[in-house]
């Protein structure tokens, strides 16, 4: 391994393919401590980069270096492992058991083995994402909100240096999803990596956004950065221009256009999604063709 | 209205839990029906002199622990009494499919068992043939994601995959074979000559198991064990063929044969265990 570096995580022209799909292809990347969001369309590369970060797939190509650790060696995956937190995008669940047993679980299978202490952190990490009143619930009885907490819950044990996270705030209600920032944000000086559509979640959890498409990356920057894209060229009006790249009809009837503003239209301030959608060059549910 | 009231010093010996038993019960006894002695209590005792620092925490952590404590399942309780931790008991009872291929195992193994004892014709190839195909139960159903819904997440985690795969290949292996081995003692002259084969045929699925999901591994590997046999008696040539088949799979050369798979089988888990620690070659790995 030639990677030597301060950062907690480095990628260093990283590929994956899958048979003739290049899911990766060529990313280069440093994390640090704080929260990086990354953002792309269904099938651009994020749970492949995701996955690989956490150690459960190996890239066919390129180096990586996680908390210090080589992913590519067992004792060096073992290392990043005891200080990782991990969810999944499709986590399973036994279905029979409650929050408390699964989360009990995976703390067993996280090294945690004096029971007592186990049992504390099992609570305390139901309790941080707000499941404490159904913790004895079984699973199979939660809503979809409460297994997506439940299964923050778990990549939260023992507090770790590295969480990823696959899409964490999928069918989290507005409450909740404050809720799981402030939980994020409370981690401090750790590193959070997690993989999102919400534009919003972005602009208001992450100092930092990573956008990738055909597996590789689009944009690298603060989130004003990426709403910055768009400044100047995003304008509102009655009537659909068409002249515009884009342009779809917002909440409050006015049609929202991205693209060479006409002279004289009503230039607004852009957004984090505004900057994201010119960079994708069409509106996200477009692109979500897989 | 009550006429007698508890003196400032029982109260305050009581407060330091230094009364004894019977002049503590007297005294809770009035402190229920006496306001005032209660309020006098209160200000005479200093909590922390009466109960340790945290201990009250400790006390509520501990009943928090007894609700909270998962209920152990049957399999669980099994594992426990027989000396297998928590942990393992928990990481081997955890998937519905395993306990599925537990039950399976342990009702063929059983009648198996049954029939070795009482039937009344006592072919031992039948036997032979099948029981080596029981414990495979355990691969098939120890690892990967259309097993186990939480693989990626265990993956994930530090405690080794192949310790998973192990500790519940193992669990239905050893029951299987707890009921087997004393039903094959029924069979004359090949009482254990069904443990190689199901050996080789375990450490052949575990093999393939490195390059396909672990349940598609046992179906191949049991598939193949499956066919040999009857292939063996069809193209035998010598007679009775039958009995020219067992001898030649469960005789001393056929043991040798098995001994040697079942070493090759587990150099290759051996030099590619580390396939197990990846999604790499699991379905749904692209995203």
């Amino acid at each position: 391994m030639t990677v030597t570096s301060a950062h907690q995580v480095v990628v260093r022209d990283v590929h994956k393919h899958f048979g003739s799909t290049r899911a990766v292809d060529g990313v280069d990347l440093e994390l640090d401590l704080g929260i990086t969001g990354l953002l792309g369309p269904n099938g651009a590369g994020k749970t492949t980069l995701l996955r690989m970060l956490a150690t459960v797939l190996a890239p066919d190509r390129g180096e990586l270096r996680v908390l210090g650790s080589d992913p590519a060696t067992s004792a060096g995956r073992l290392e990043i492992r005891r200080r990782l937190g991990y969810l999944p995008q499709e986590p399973g669940y036994y279905k029979g058991f409650t929050a408390f047993a699964f989360v009990d679980y995976v703390a067993i299978l996280k090294e945690m083995s004096e029971r007592r202490a186990r049992h504390d952190e099992v609570r305390r990490v139901l309790t941080a994402v707000g499941l404490s009143d159904v913790m004895q619930k079984p699973i199979r009885a939660l809503s979809g909100g409460m297994r997506r907490r439940v299964g923050i819950a778990q990549a939260l044990l023992g507090d770790p240096d590295l969480l990823v996270l696959d899409e964490p705030t999928a069918g989290l209600d507005p409450e909740q999803r404050l809720r799981f920032r402030e939980l994020l944000t409370a981690r401090g000086d750790r590193t959070t990596l997690l993989s999102t559509h919400q534009t919003d979640d972005v602009a208001a959890l992450c100092q930092r956004v990573i956008a990738i498409n055909h597996g590789c990356v689009q944009f690298d920057g603060a989130p004003h950065d990426l709403a910055d894209l768009a400044r100047d060229r995003v304008w509102t009006a009655t009537e659909r221009d068409v002249h515009a790249e884009l342009a779809w009809v917002t909440g409050d009837g006015l049609v929202r256009h991205i693209g060479e503003p006409p002279v004289g239209s009503t230039i607004v301030p852009p957004t984090v999604e505004d900057g994201y959608l010119l960079l994708q060059g069409q509106p996200v549910g477009v692109t979500d063709v897989t | 209205m009550n006429p007698w009231h508890a003196d400032t010093a029982l109260l305050d010996r009581y407060a330091h839990g230094s009364t004894d038993l019977a002049s503590a019960a007297s005294i809770e006894e009035h402190l229920l029906s006496c306001a005032e002695c209660r309020e006098r209590l209160a200000n005479t005792a200093d909590i922390d002199h009466v109960l340790p620092v945290g201990l009250i925490d400790a006390m509520w952590n501990e009943i928090a622990d007894v609700v909270d404590r998962p209920h152990e399942t049957l399999v669980e309780r099994i594992l426990h009494r027989v000396g297998v931790s928590e942990s393992a008991a928990r990481i081997v009872s955890a998937t519905p499919a395993l306990r599925l291929a537990w039950i399976g195992a342990v009702a063929i193994a059983a009648a198996f068992a049954v029939w070795a004892a009482y039937g009344s014709t006592h072919d031992p190839i039948v036997f032979l043939w099948f029981a080596p195909v029981v414990p495979l139960a355990g691969v098939a159903t120890a690892f990967g994601p259309s097993i186990d819904p939480l693989h990626e997440v265990a993956l994930a985690a530090p405690l080794p995959a192949t310790r998973i795969l192990a500790l519940r290949t193992s669990a239905v292996g050893v029951t299987a074979g707890l009921i087997l081995i004393p039903a094959s003692l029924a069979l004359p002259g090949f009482a254990a000559a069904w443990i190689m084969p199901a050996l080789a045929v375990c450490a052949l699925a575990l093999a393939l198991g490195t390059t396909m999901e672990a349940a598609r591994a046992a179906l191949v590997a049991g598939g193949l064990w499956v066919l040999a046999v009857p292939s063996w008696i069809w193209f035998s040539t010598a007679e009775p063929r039958r009995l020219a088949a067992q001898l030649a799979l469960f005789g001393p050369t056929g043991q040798i044969f098995w001994v040697a798979l079942t070493a090759i089988a587990l150099s290759v888990v051996y030099l590619r265990r580390e396939q197990f620690d990846f999604l790499a070659h699991q379905p749904g790995a692209a995203s």
